[in-house]
């Protein structure tokens, strides 16, 4: 749009285009300047331009709130928004800003109205009511809020402070980070919360009222964004047991997947000998009883730790931790460390060179092979051929294995040979 | 493609380490381009090929290694197993007997073994073919001949040497070779197409 100073009395004339392309026609004049003209008439025209400064003048002193004046449609739209658009324009008129400006601020009351508009055809009268007079509201509320809880636990607030991250530390002092989402009707509506713990969250929103539930216990009593830290803290104690064992391993061991592990994650990959490994999964509830856990790597090589495996299950010892538990099972005296000698310089996949295949090289290969959501992402395809023990990713093994005409499919298993020692090899294909 | 451009990184940082063990190391041609490298080939002593340095164009096909790089002569060589004209080579591994355990520098090392050992059998020039074949004194003559002209880089100095011999004035030759990049037979096209 544009708005035209056009008139001496001052007025902006022009036509406000919104974003589906509906235009309308606007003047912006300050209320008793209107009223005035009418009365003068055209006398005001012809008036000097020293009239006219004198004029400017005392209008800036008045600082009389100026009136919006539209066509019929868009005075039917702006009706329930008058009190922004009067807010507007007394803004305006004391800043005596650019009329740009001006235009902007009633082109975003008008994309509000037109929102409105829509979202009441839908049906949705009720949340468009709030849309307009809520933001400075909901702003107040939710900075009173973090004041209550304190700046400095906020790592992350949004713009329109509708997304918050708070830093929350637990009993062990591990940091946490809760994504809080406020919805637009916060507190009448729960916030939304996100944090890679094992569970997922369904802390109750307890800053307004929620009606038709109960108060669990005493945090309760505690409302908005500080109630929703505590019981989160407090949900954090259930994980402490869990936390401290993989805390124990990572330590300790080489964990060859996940690479860098969050809070959420209760498995744990431990490399045990040259394309070997076990991967275990802690439960919450129970983490120190027996885990469950899955060999993988050469047969050659993990034979005999299976069979230790099964022979000292039974010694499994629920007051020790589950990395002394492992060792004892395993008979191991500690798991190797990263880069030990005893693993070789040969973990990486011999095709790609690569230990943990590149996420971004997934979902097309080159010879289009798609990769399967299970496939994993470490050379776990191992050459049988003791003297060889090559690992390869299945997807780069699989890839390879389809370039060659000599390779045979039978159901869902491929034969090949290695690349390297040229031994049998077979990959699953699904 | 990722996965295979840092393939080729550790591939080139892995030959880099034995340079001058194998006589074979690998290039860039331009930075942060791993599809186009330029390897250099020791010529194998005791062999027709002896002191000279063979450069081959590599390029990496976007599936290796799935598939063999694509590499070729730069250097005008006499062999039976690459084309006088072209550079091409007939080589297996660099055909259907690729396999990912292979790499560039293996590769290279290959072609090594190629210069010193000729299969005449399977030939790629038919007519060099014929002549180590059948007249090994006169192929022994031209390899040697060719690897002296060809594969030998010669310091500036001595090609602005050579080029001024010819009677063409020191300083047009230097600026000659100057603006060709120290190509000589290009200087020489230029100079002559200036006189």
């Amino acid at each position: 749009m544009v708005l035209v100073a056009g008139a001496a009395d001052g007025s902006l004339r022009g036509t406000l285009r919104a974003r589906d392309g509906r235009e309308f026609l606007v003047c912006v004049t300050a209320a008793n300047r209107q009223r005035e003209s009418y009365g003068t008439g055209n006398g005001d025209r012809n008036e000097s331009k020293d009239d006219a400064a004198k004029r400017q003048h005392k209008r800036m002193r008045a600082a009389r709130p100026r009136q919006l004046l539209g066509d019929a449609e868009l005075t039917k739209l702006l009706r329930p928004h008058r009190d922004l658009v009067d807010l507007r324009l007394q803004q305006h008129d004391e800043m005596i800003a650019d009329p740009n400006d001006l235009e902007k601020d009633l082109l975003e009351v008008l994309e509000h109205a037109l929102r409105d508009q829509t979202l009441e055809s839908q049906g949705q009268t009720q949340a468009a009511a709030h849309n307009i007079a809520a933001p400075l509201r909901f702003c107040s509320r939710v900075v009173k809020e973090i004041e209550a809880l304190g700046w400095r636990h906020i790592a992350k607030v949004s713009s329109d402070m509708r997304a918050l991250d708070v830093l929350v530390h637990d009993a062990a002092g591990r940091e946490h980070t809760l994504h809080v989402q406020l919805p637009a009707t916060y507190p009448q509506t729960a916030a939304s919360l996100k944090a890679a713990v094992p569970e997922a969250l369904n802390v109750d929103d307890l800053a307004g009222p929620v009606p038709g539930t109960a108060p669990l216990g005493s945090v309760r009593r505690v409302s908005g964004l500080r109630g929703l830290v505590l019981q989160f803290q407090d949900r954090l104690e259930s994980f402490q047991g869990v936390w401290a064992e993989l805390d124990d391993l990572d330590a300790h061991a080489w964990v060859l997947d996940p690479v860098d592990p969050d809070y959420s994650i209760l498995y744990r990959r431990i490399a045990l000998a040259k394309h070997c490994s076990v991967q275990i999964r802690l439960s919450i509830q129970a983490p120190r009883s027996v885990c469950e856990c899955q060999f993988m790597g050469s047969e050659s090589a993990l034979g005999p730790f299976r069979k230790r495996f099964n022979r000292n299950l039974r010694t499994w010892d629920r007051a020790k931790s589950v990395r002394a538990n492992l060792l004892r099972v395993l008979e191991l005296e500690a798991f190797p460390q990263k880069d030990a000698k005893e693993l070789g310089d040969q973990q990486e996949c011999g095709v790609c060179y690569c230990v943990r295949l590149p996420l971004d090289a997934l979902p097309t290969r080159a010879n289009g092979a798609q990769a399967h959501a299970v496939d994993s992402v470490l050379p776990d395809c191992v050459c049988p051929n003791p003297k060889c023990s090559r690992g390869f990713h299945p997807v780069c093994l699989r890839d390879w294995f389809q370039s060659l005409p000599s390779t045979r499919h039978t159901f869902d298993t491929m034969f090949g040979s290695c690349p390297y020692c040229a031994g049998p090899m077979s990959v699953l294909t699904a | 493609m990722p996965t295979d451009r840092r393939r080729v990184k550790r591939e080139l940082e892995e030959c880099a380490k034995d340079e001058e063990l194998t006589g074979v190391s690998v290039r860039l041609v331009n930075d942060g381009d791993y599809t186009h490298l330029t390897g250099k080939i020791k010529g194998p002593s005791g062999t027709c090929y002896e002191g000279g340095i063979f450069s081959v164009d590599i390029e990496i096909p976007e599936s290796y290694p799935f598939e063999p790089p694509k590499m070729r002569f730069i250097t005008k060589i006499w062999h039976p197993n690459v084309s006088s004209q072209t550079g091409a080579i007939c080589l297996d591994i660099l055909k259907d007997q690729w396999s990912p355990a292979l790499t560039i520098k293996t590769a290279l090392v290959s072609l090594q073994a190629l210069l010193s050992a000729p299969e005449p059998t399977d030939p790629q020039d038919a007519q060099v073919a014929r002549q180590y074949l059948d007249e090994p004194e006169t192929f022994q003559r031209t390899a040697e001949f060719w690897t002296n002209t060809y594969a030998t880089e010669a310091t500036e100095d001595e090609v602005v040497k050579r080029i001024c011999d010819m009677g063409f004035p020191e300083d047009r030759v230097v600026a000659a070779l100057r603006e060709t990049n120290g190509d000589e037979e290009a200087a020489l096209e230029k100079l002559l197409s200036e006189a």
